[in-house]
């Protein structure tokens, strides 16, 4: 088991690769804020708590993870790295316009991408498809983790694939929703209120977790526990989180970081370790 | 294998496409343990009433809900399954669309699906059950491959020709109980190859589907007026078979028959083809004119539409007349070689 200062590491070295892929990516920017928010929950599922073989990708008992919220792709590519998938070339080379690792990513199961992602509300309807094979297969030792957005969870698609994983009782899928409040257009409570998220998913049938989706500790305590019904986990997070400048910022959505403000977030982040 | 007899062909018929499908499931997860049938609550319409009872580990229900059925399907065939995807035609083109494009299309997950009351069949439940737009909608996807079988027995052919396929496919099934039989024996079937019902010489009948027994029905009549067409089951929409296209480029006129809107059916897909060529036929489009039909049973819709076999006839020797390509002699419309 790494100690949670590992994984903290961990993370801090994802999120300066985001922020590296972010800068390269140029003028036309890249979806800064949704993959700072979600890098401390790759660093603990990557980092601990699944299970994969770089060496052997399509190994059947893998576990999978279906980022269905897809613009959170530079964090993936950085926790894909820390996994042995990609390389250190992948990352420097990544949304440059001639790499395959995109703004948002394409399936590529030799490289850990299960799916293609960008269309937002398809992840879970794929996990559940997913699961329903496993249980079909008898495969009993392989879990599925899908990331969606709070945002993501407007889309109505979302909640059709929910009833079918309760239906079916699909318990090795664990749902992480990133609920970092904010979406394209502005906080999320204001663009369509989801009244209580908890509420909504218990009364569907989930089991329901809250927690710090940046405490480490917290994120290990939630995905370890054992649940009667599939989990879902409302990792309370904030977006662009490490970035003073693009912290619960909008406008960092997506977004061109310049030169400078590029070296300012390096130093940020670099002083938060010291 | 269901063999092609006199016998078969009749009960196809007498069930129509949508039932026979139900025949085929069933035998396809007899042979194959990793096949699956995914519905959206139409197991029952599609004849597949008992599948889950037969074959509970080869069957998936979603309920009323579409764009789960396409995600749920295709994370199935990713962990390697072979899937059949089946529910009425436009709920499952249309309200899926999207799902369809990302995980069949771009990701290249071979789900066949299966689109069940295409064009006008069931439009006594009103336009929202016609299926008018889903070849256009199908065919704008790449990798897709999409197949209207014009009879039961073609049906048959085109479900083992999928099942063989690998990539994803959409299969519209049309017509309603007592389709008319186009084959009665065996033929071959290779999808992507037109298959000639008649020779002809003056004027080429385009259809997929039931159309294609109704075009046979409009050579005959137009063989009463000395007009010698040729009809070609174009079963696959996509890819095009652009040889069976080259083939007639000498004829004068060409007739595109379908059940579904003007906008990207099958006439469109011939005239993208044919537009680029020097030598082609001037096109005549029979389709439904970018409206929705009013509510109507099959037989007046078709009429309303303007596709029954007298007023496509009407139609073609209208344009013929205009193209001056009526012969003078009405005693020479059948040439050597043709198939009845």
């Amino acid at each position: 088991m790494k100690t949670g200062k590992e994984l903290e590491d961990m993370a801090y070295e994802m999120r300066k690769d985001v922020l590296r892929m972010a800068y390269h990516s140029g003028k036309k920017g890249a979806h800064l804020g949704g993959s700072l928010s979600a890098i401390e929950l790759l660093a603990v599922l990557y980092g601990e708590i699944m299970h994969y073989n770089p060496k052997e990708p399509l190994w059947e008992g893998r576990d999978r993870f279906i980022m269905s919220k897809a613009h959170g792709a530079m964090a993936l590519y950085a926790a894909l790295k820390q996994a042995g998938f990609l390389s250190e070339a992948d990352i420097a080379g990544a949304l440059d316009g001639t790499s395959p690792y995109y703004e948002h990513p394409q399936r590529n199961e030799e490289k850990g991408i299960e799916i293609s992602g960008g269309s937002l509300g398809q992840g879970l309807s794929l996990s559940v498809g997913m699961g329903l094979a496993m249980q079909k297969k008898r495969n009993g030792q392989s879990k599925i983790y899908v990331m969606l957005g709070d945002g993501e969870c407007n889309e109505g698609a979302v909640w059709e694939a929910a009833a079918s994983a309760i239906h079916f009782g699909l318990k090795q899928i664990v749902i992480l929703v990133d609920v970092n409040g904010l979406q394209y257009g502005g906080p999320t409570e204001k663009i369509l209120r989801a009244g209580s998220l908890k509420d909504r998913w218990s009364g569907m049938g989930f089991s329901v977790l809250e927690t710090d989706g940046h405490n480490v500790r917290k994120i290990r305590e939630a995905l370890l526990l054992q649940t009667d019904a599939p989990k879902v986990i409302l990792a309370h997070t904030v977006k662009g989180k490490g970035v003073s400048f693009a912290e619960n910022r909008v406008e960092w959505h997506s977004a061109f970081l310049t030169e400078a403000l590029y070296g300012q977030a390096m130093e940020e982040l670099g002083a938060c370790r010291k | 294998m269901q063999e092609i007899t006199r016998k078969n062909a009749r009960i196809w018929s007498m069930l129509g496409m949508r039932r026979t499908v139900g025949i085929l499931l069933k035998e396809f997860a007899k042979e194959d343990r990793a096949f699956v049938f995914a519905t959206a609550d139409m197991a029952r319409y599609m004849g597949a009433e008992d599948f889950s009872e037969t074959f509970p580990d080869q069957f998936v229900d979603v309920g009323i809900a579409e764009q789960n059925l396409i995600g749920v399907a295709a994370g199935m065939q990713k962990e390697g399954f072979h899937v059949f995807a089946g529910t009425y035609a436009t709920f499952l083109t249309a309200r899926a669309l999207d799902q369809i494009r990302v995980s069949l299309g771009y990701m290249k997950l071979g789900v066949k699906l299966i689109g069940i009351s295409g064009g006008l069949s069931d439009g006594n439940f009103s336009p929202t059950h016609m299926a008018l737009e889903d070849i256009a909608d199908m065919r704008a996807i790449p990798n897709l491959t999409v197949i209207s079988p014009a009879d039961g027995a073609e049906l048959v052919k085109a479900m083992y020709a999928l099942r063989a396929h690998p990539g994803p496919a959409y299969l519209r099934l049309t017509g309603r109980a007592n389709t008319p039989v186009v084959y009665t024996q065996e033929y071959d079937f290779a999808i992507g190859r037109a298959v000639c019902l008649r020779e002809g010489r003056d004027v080429a009948l385009i259809a997929a589907g039931t159309m294609a027994a109704a075009a046979l029905n409009v050579a005959e009549e137009l063989c009463k007026s000395g007009i010698s067409c040729k009809v070609m089951n174009m079963h696959t929409i996509k890819p095009l078979d652009e040889a069976a296209l080259d083939a007639i480029e000498e004829f004068g006129l060409a007739v595109t028959m379908e059940e579904h809107m003007r906008a990207g059916g099958l006439g469109s897909a011939v005239a993208e083809y044919m537009a680029q060529k020097e030598k082609r036929p001037v096109q005549l489009m029979l389709a439904v004119e970018d409206v929705y039909p009013q509510s109507a049973e099959y037989e007046q819709l078709l009429e309303s539409c303007g596709l029954t076999v007298s007023q496509m006839t009407e139609r073609i020797l209208k344009k013929c007349r205009e193209l001056g390509l009526l012969p003078e002699t009405t005693a020479n419309c059948r040439i050597k070689g043709e198939r009845k």
